[in-house]
């Protein structure tokens, strides 16, 4: 704990708690986004607040121990491609292009997956935007004293 | 319904996206993966488009799909529909042949530039962007692809941050553009508030019933949306700064490809979905706005300084013939336009091409510092010629026999409505050929001839992987405008018939019962208009008796007044050119030596100074108008907007 800023204890316990919520919520609105309200943008929108949350609680320095943006990047592209390829599957079967082909009348059927994809590459994307943003307003050095356990704990969750 | 061919489209556009995602996935890595990548995911396309060409072109097909087999349930479109018809395949060849010319291209010009994988991701979404906007068959989905387009380009125009002026060129794009966008929205939200689809097809169908007051204004947000994506006058300014800044390569699809998309737009809505080209007042509309275009703009590329700001201000000098000629309202000014605009393509490729060659291998574009280069990048200036002939409309390129269709379609039109408004607009188009002309003489002197500058003296031509997509373009320009016979017959024609003949387009898509209650009627049989009397074989036959004339003169010349002239060339290494003359003339030395010879290029600005000179007042206005300003810009815009609209409620409602 001692390694990042020791004035804001309160916001950080907020954020302990609110870390998993975010992402347990993002993803249940992700999962849930062909049979209920929210769908992959949003549920990813959701998501993506973990890494505003883990900036607010633990500084910039922990966003960037935590989060990875080659990785997040790599995982917008992966998520563009499981999309269209998902779609494309349709043609390769012998019809038309977004033909529900994969498990059709199954709760995994090709819209739900689709639905899927777009919710890994908002978070992906998102995070990754924030990232980007985020880091323009850095602290010059963030205190380091103490070991970065909680915030990689609580950033895996978030990053989930 | 489970035709390969009617999944060719849909391939086409998912090809260049897919390829888009591979490349930011793997291609940080691995140069020659990427540049694989990038071959595969450009040349197929444009393979595809060849094998559509048969089913489209000649045998007259549209191919049809509906996405995920979403049919139409009782006459109303659940689905989003791809419709491709030979307006559409006439562009999105276009499309496909100039996105693959400048990916070969990009990957020796790009070179000197890192972070390249972020280039051709957003390259081929660009690319995939406009495949679709032309093969689309649903207004929003061409709301969608005008947006990442356009968003695609700004990002592309800025990617050269250290460019001078390339992040303020990006910035302008981006506020003019997304008007155009809003107005696209705008546009899309009336129509469906009124017809409740979204459909082309479908909107062309349920018009002639649901007309009224929104859909006119709809159709003028349209109309207006479309035009700023083609830099129509007095939204072209963000089109002659975007093109300027960004890398040549960009500059090819910014200027060249991502104007016909607005073109497209122009025909299909006014042609196919409204129907409203028999309307007089709109046939003025569109000429104005065109003959504007053309004459403002090629007098503003007149004083420019920048080689590639100069072909942008070109670009749309084009745009504005090919939109005159839309707007005649004929069967031959449609074709006309189709033809210029293809040629546009090609020539102003060609163009761009040859500036960013100028640019890799001088690094530098400014007009007044470059010039001899011809003797340096002789290839270069060759292809830059070709270039400035097809664009001058010299014969036998292209740029003359399309331009020679627009003039013929326009005598006709005033001759069949002896409306004396068209033989305006078809001088003001002479008019600004005449000036184009100029202009390509003034660029061909202060970049390929005149003296070399000492500072350029290492130039060396640019490398075979740069030349070979140049020469592609300059034989696809000589070849278009050698036959323009076959162009019309197996382009033109079908093209033009496809986009007048709405029935067929309802018909294909919503079943041919629901076109015939529509109350739209079938046109008559297209029967492809015969164009100008004239015979390309015979130019160029006199083309090359000029040739081996001048080639014949200057070999049969006197030898030692070859060596007198070599004597007055430029000063090499800064050496006094005396040093260059042999023994027998050193003895006159004293008398004739006179001052060491010195650089003294005439810079392009002073060329025409005499015509400036007499039209400063007019140049002086134009500067002024043209203030750089993003805020100016986006109040023409808006008064653009609101004159649109109020002439559509007045005279085409």
């Amino acid at each position: 704990m001692k390694k990042y800023k020791k004035k804001a204890v309160i916001v950080r316990s907020c954020v302990n708690v609110l870390l998993p919520l975010s992402g347990i919520y993002g993803c249940y609105v992700i999962f849930h986004g062909n049979s209920s309200p929210g769908g992959g943008f949003q549920g990813g929108v959701l998501v993506a607040a973990a890494v505003l949350l883990v900036y607010l609680g633990y500084g910039g320095k922990a966003l960037h121990k935590t989060f990875s943006e080659h990785f997040l990047h790599s995982s917008e592209a992966i998520a563009e491609i499981i999309y269209v390829l998902i779609a494309l599957l349709g043609i390769f079967a012998g019809t038309v292009f977004c033909f529900n082909y994969v498990f059709p009348g199954h709760w995994l059927e090709t819209s739900v997956l689709m639905n899927d994809a777009v919710g890994y590459h908002v978070m992906a994307g998102i995070a990754g935007l924030l990232l980007l943003m985020l880091s323009s307003f850095e602290e010059p050095e963030a205190e380091s004293t103490d070991k970065p356990e909680t915030a990689e704990a609580a950033g895996e969750e978030g990053a989930k | 319904m489970s035709e390969i061919i009617t999944q060719l489209p849909i391939l086409s556009i998912m090809t260049l996206f897919l390829g888009a995602f591979v490349i930011a996935l793997v291609g940080r890595s691995d140069e020659k993966l990427r540049d694989i990548i990038l071959m595969i995911a450009a040349g197929i396309p444009l393979i595809l488009m060849l094998i559509l060409v048969k089913p489209v072109f000649f045998e007259h097909q549209v191919i049809t799909s509906w996405l995920g087999g979403w049919e139409p349930v009782s006459g109303w479109a659940i689905g989003i529909g791809v419709e491709v018809d030979a307006l559409s395949l006439f562009f999105g060849l276009m499309v496909a042949v100039m996105v693959f010319v400048v990916a070969v291209y990009s990957m020796t010009y790009m070179n000197r530039d890192d972070a390249l994988q972020q280039y051709y991701t957003l390259f081929l979404m660009l690319s995939g962007s406009v495949m679709g906007l032309v093969l689309s068959g649903d207004l929003f989905n061409i709301f969608v692809m005008v947006e990442i387009m356009t968003m695609t380009a700004v990002a592309l125009t800025a990617f050269r941050t250290d460019y001078p002026g390339a992040l303020e060129g990006a910035m302008k794009y981006l506020v003019v553009g997304s008007m155009g966008s809003t107005c696209i929205l705008t546009g899309i939200a009336l129509l469906y508030s009124q017809l409740h689809t979204l459909n082309l097809a479908q909107i062309a169908a349920e018009l002639p019933k649901g007309h009224n007051t929104v859909t006119a204004v709809a159709f003028a947000f349209l109309f207006l949306g479309f035009a700023t994506k083609t830099y129509l006058f007095p939204f072209h300014p963000p089109e002659a700064d975007a093109p300027t800044v960004a890398p040549a390569s960009i500059s090819v699809m910014v200027s060249s490809v991502l104007t016909k998309c607005g073109v497209y737009g122009i025909i299909r809505l006014c042609y196919t979905i409204f129907r409203y080209m028999d309307k007089t007042s709109l046939q003025y509309l569109i000429c104005v706005l065109g003959a504007l275009s053309c004459f403002i703009c090629v007098t503003m590329a007149f004083n420019q300084h920048d080689f590639k700001r100069l072909l942008a201000f070109h670009s749309i000098s084009q745009v504005g013939y090919v939109v005159c000629a839309i707007g005649l309202g004929n069967a031959l000014g449609l074709s006309a336009g189709l033809y210029h605009a293809l040629n546009h393509t090609l020539f102003k490729g060609l163009l761009f091409l040859t500036a960013g060659a100028v640019y890799y291998a001088t690094g530098s574009l400014d007009l007044d510092r470059l010039g001899g280069l011809s003797k340096k990048m002789p290839k270069t200036c060759a292809l830059f010629l070709i270039g400035a002939a097809s664009i001058s409309g010299l014969p036998p390129f292209n740029g003359f026999a399309s331009k020679w269709m627009i003039y013929q379609a326009a005598f006709e039109r005033a001759a069949a409505t002896s409306n004396f408004f068209f033989v305006v607009i078809c001088v003001i188009c002479l008019l600004s050929s005449v000036l184009t002309l100029a202009s390509f003489v003034k660029v061909s002197q202060s970049v390929f001839f005149g003296q070399l500058s000492p500072e350029f003296e290492r130039t060396k031509e640019v490398p075979a992987a740069m030349q070979i997509p140049m020469w592609f373009l300059a034989v696809l320009c000589i070849v278009t405008g050698v036959f323009p016979q076959a162009m019309q017959k197996v382009l033109l024609a079908p093209a033009s018939a496809d986009a007048m003949n709405s029935f067929n387009y309802i018909g294909v898509m919503m079943g041919t019962s629901k076109a015939a209650a529509s109350g739209v009627t079938a046109p008559p049989a297209f029967s492809a208009p015969i164009i100008g009397l004239w015979n390309p074989v015979a130019w160029i036959i006199l083309l090359l008796i000029v040739t081996c004339a001048v080639c014949l003169v200057s070999l049969t010349a006197d030898p030692e007044k070859k060596a007198a002239k070599a004597v007055i060339g430029p000063a090499r290494d800064h050496q006094p050119a005396i040093a260059l003359m042999d023994a027998k003339e050193a003895k006159y030395e004293s008398f004739f030596s006179g001052e060491e010879s010195v650089y003294s290029q005439v810079g392009g600005s002073d060329l025409f100074w005499g015509f400036k000179h007499n039209l400063r007042h007019y140049f002086k206005t134009m500067g002024d108008w043209h203030s750089g300003v993003v805020n100016d810009y986006t109040l023409y815009g808006l008064a653009a907007m609101s004159i649109v609209i109020a002439f559509t409620l007045l005279f085409i409602h």
